[in-house]
């Protein structure tokens, strides 16, 4: 089955965030479908349930670093091994309150994150990641 | 106005019934938030204080609040430098001093209308 349109998965635990990073979508006027999870564990379930369904996957992954249960750093490395037995593996972007980049040199690096945005996310952000 | 209101419609396009949806999450979250900062902060729990403090951080980041942002910010640097409940202890009353102004202005000039 054929995606409709491109998937961008939200994960995070903070209400708000979800809230505005859901608006801001809309906004953009981008045709995409939205994904929210509050948890690095549940998006690890969604992906793991779903990996070879190619139009249930996300084409973008937008996470917060700062999470209980499993954090942003716990979930790349889990997503690191995950994204191996998937069909296509969305590009993935961090998101997070912390002000040094510097934090997450590594698993930018890593070559499974493809970039950070520092909160709150806006519509010119979006659009970035987007085109 | 701590409230800044307008560069709220402004950043994120919103108005109306959507903006003031966002007011009320912001004012439910963080006043469950402060409650278990006080709770926290009665067991001086300095790491536990550390990450409600940067969970709150981020709620009021998109609030455009600069003055609890930066509030948030003395709690981590002095959480990590001198991990004391005394030396974080005047910085939490100011953040529950200024979240209390805070949330009074939303419920009066914003959602009592």
């Amino acid at each position: 089955m054929m995606k409709a349109r491109p998937i961008v998965m939200l994960i995070d635990d903070h209400d708000i965030s979800l809230f505005v990073a859901q608006h801001i979508i809309k906004e953009s006027n981008k045709k995409v479908d939205t994904i929210l999870l509050p948890s690095g564990f549940s998006a690890l379930k969604y992906l793991s349930e779903n990996q070879n369904k190619v139009e249930l996957i996300p084409d973008v992954i937008l996470i917060d670093f700062d999470m209980p249960v499993v954090n942003g750093k716990q979930f790349i490395e889990q997503f690191e091994a995950l994204s191996k037995t998937l069909k296509t593996v969305p590009k993935m972007y961090i998101l997070s309150g912390f002000d040094k980049k510097e934090i997450f040199i590594n698993d930018i690096n890593s070559g499974v994150v493809s970039g950070y945005i520092k909160k709150p996310l806006t519509l010119e952000k979006f659009s970035k990641i987007m085109n | 106005m701590i409230v800044n209101i307008e560069a709220i419609k402004k950043q994120y396009n919103m108005q109306g019934k959507v903006l003031k949806s966002m007011l009320e999450l912001f004012v439910k979250s963080s006043e469950f938030d402060i409650a278990l900062l006080k709770e926290t902060a009665n067991k001086k729990d300095v790491e536990g204080i550390k990450k409600i403090a940067h969970k709150l951080k981020s709620g009021y980041g998109y609030m455009l609040l600069a003055d609890l942002v930066s509030t948030c910010d003395e709690i981590k640097h002095v959480t990590d430098n001198q991990k004391t409940f005394e030396s974080v202890q005047p910085i939490l009353t100011k953040l529950f001093e200024l979240q209390k102004k805070v949330v009074i202005e939303i419920k009066e000039n914003h959602l009592s209308k």
